[in-house]
């Protein structure tokens, strides 16, 4: 497991890509974004993504959406998600895990909690695929 | 095992340990336990095996964050994921939480699936990193017999070297004794009796190898015991291959007591020296050799092995001690010798072993194992 994971940033203010990254560097990560869904599906169809930070309220696809057509495909619906947004509503965070967001996170990040979630789902990722690649052999 | 996933809840408020039960009890797979005490919680952790701890911060008179700074301070808790669930939503008290060695930090009130999704991660993390650490125990055990079977292996052929020469003794000894009596030539007691003597003593001589041998194969404690009987045993006990293949063995040992375990080391003496010694056979050099040094340096005891088969080439210097690395024929190297050297060293006697290339005075160039060995008091 040397191999250093790739994080997608999925927002479209640059300001907050910007705020993720800064917080995230010192972790490792290869670290890829996209200003908009249509934006990040090109990136994750050619690339490997080990977890996907995605902003809710974006224009034309949502964050909501953009997780609904990644769960629906059998290539992409193993990459965790975590949700980033602004607003802590209650029915945004309950459909967050509904649809299959595996964590909600809200701005203004906290460095630790931000940084303590990413570790956790990526290493969760690595070891499922560890033992999918074991059961199959 | 049973296959439920033990969590503790802890928490002053019994409706909140209520309100979280209902949620989790959802999946069967949980086997939920509670206490509305830190104190209480210390004690459960000690009864069953938790994979998971859902910790409230505000609690008389312990709160949580002291629950979770004993929780990790102690071997058997330290590695139980801990969630705190809280009221306390300030940033101060949710980065204190992580800092404090929490997984997740979940604020009062919260979703039904936000807690089930959460508990569901950590605990899946937990179980998968259990597996996966008991897969490599298992493996690095499996390793250990390996190489204890290549060792026994190797001392099985040593023996029969040295059993050749007393056993043909013995047989030509006794049978001249016998041709004797059957054909009636008269009887020198003398003689008789120093024939005798030769058959004991060279008896004597292979039941002490037998010793040696059943000795190095036993699970034993720490003992004292001397560096220079140490050296003299290792050899004996390959000292046959050794000569077999015109490899003189020079020993310069300081004496010393140390306290260890006396089996291990010798089993990493002759994994370097027969690595000494395979390298050796394939180099044409006239005066094979192989020099031992014991010195003290500092609180560590210093053992040098080095021989003058050429030395190692640098690119796979990095990759010697890693396991299943062999540049030997299969039929003669399992590529785990240098490797359990290593782990035996580091994890038994808390030492190191590095290794590097010399240049003699003549001009010849050669490995040098060296063994720091930490001198317990």
């Amino acid at each position: 497991m040397s191999n250093s994971s790739t994080i997608l940033i999925v927002d479209d203010i640059p300001m907050n890509i910007q705020v993720a990254m800064n917080i995230l560097k010192h972790e490792g990560y290869r670290m890829l974004f996209a200003q908009s869904g249509k934006k990040a599906f090109n990136i994750i169809k050619d690339n490997n993504i080990d977890l996907i930070l995605l902003d809710v309220m974006m224009p034309e696809i949502n964050g909501f959406e953009v997780c609904e057509e990644l769960k629906k495909n059998a290539l992409t619906k193993e990459i965790p998600i975590i949700f980033l947004s602004g607003k802590d509503s209650s029915s945004d965070i309950e459909k967050a895990y509904e649809i299959g967001g595996a964590d909600y996170v809200v701005k203004p990040f906290i460095n630790i909690e931000l940084i303590n979630k990413v570790s956790t789902h990526i290493t969760l990722k690595r070891l499922k695929d560890f033992y999918k690649k074991e059961n199959n052999e | 095992m049973n296959n439920k996933n033990n969590i503790l809840i802890i928490d002053d408020d019994i409706h909140n340990i209520q309100l979280a039960i209902n949620i989790l009890k959802q999946n069967h797979k949980y086997n939920i336990i509670f206490t509305t005490t830190g104190e209480e919680a210390l004690k459960r952790v000690n009864e069953y095996n938790f994979d998971l701890i859902l910790l409230d911060i505000i609690m008389e008179p312990m709160d949580g964050f002291e629950v979770c700074i004993k929780l990790k301070n102690n071997l058997k808790t330290k590695n139980i994921p801990i969630i705190f669930l809280t009221a306390k939503d300030d940033e101060q008290s949710i980065s204190k939480g992580f800092d404090l060695g929490a997984v997740d930090y979940i604020t009062k009130p919260f979703f039904s699936n936000e807690l089930i999704a959460r508990v569901n991660t950590h605990i899946d993390l937990k179980v998968s990193k259990d597996s996966l650490n008991q897969k490599i125990k298992i493996q690095n055990k499996l390793m250990l017999e390996q190489n204890k079977m290549a060792a026994m292996g190797e001392m099985i052929g040593n023996i029969a070297h040295q059993w050749k020469q007393p056993l043909s003794v013995i047989t030509t000894v006794s049978s001249g004794i016998k041709a004797s009596i059957e054909m009636g030539l008269p009887i020198d007691e003398s003689s008789e009796i120093k024939s005798l003597d030769n058959i004991l003593l060279n008896a004597k001589h292979l039941s002490k190898t037998i010793d040696d041998f059943k000795d190095f194969f036993k699970e034993k404690d720490k003992i004292q015991f001397n560096m220079k009987d140490i050296l003299d045993k290792t050899i004996n006990l390959i000292n046959s291959t050794l000569k077999h293949n015109n490899i003189k063995v020079t020993q310069n040992v300081i004496d010393i007591k140390f306290i260890g375990l006396d089996n291990e080391l010798i089993q990493v003496l002759i994994n370097i020296i027969n690595n000494a010694q395979d390298i050796l056979n394939t180099s044409t050099i006239k005066n094979k050799q192989i020099n031992i040094d014991v010195y003290k340096k500092n609180a560590t005891l210093i053992i040098d092995i080095s021989d003058n088969a050429g030395g190692i080439p640098k690119n796979i210097i990095p990759d010697i001690f890693k396991a299943y690395f062999t540049t030997k024929t299969s039929t003669n190297g399992t590529g785990i010798g240098l490797h359990m050297s290593k782990k035996i060293i580091e994890d038994h006697f808390n030492g190191k072993i590095e290794v590097n290339n010399i240049t003699y005075k003549d001009g010849l160039n050669g490995a040098k194992f060296t063994l720091i060995l930490p001198i317990l008091n």
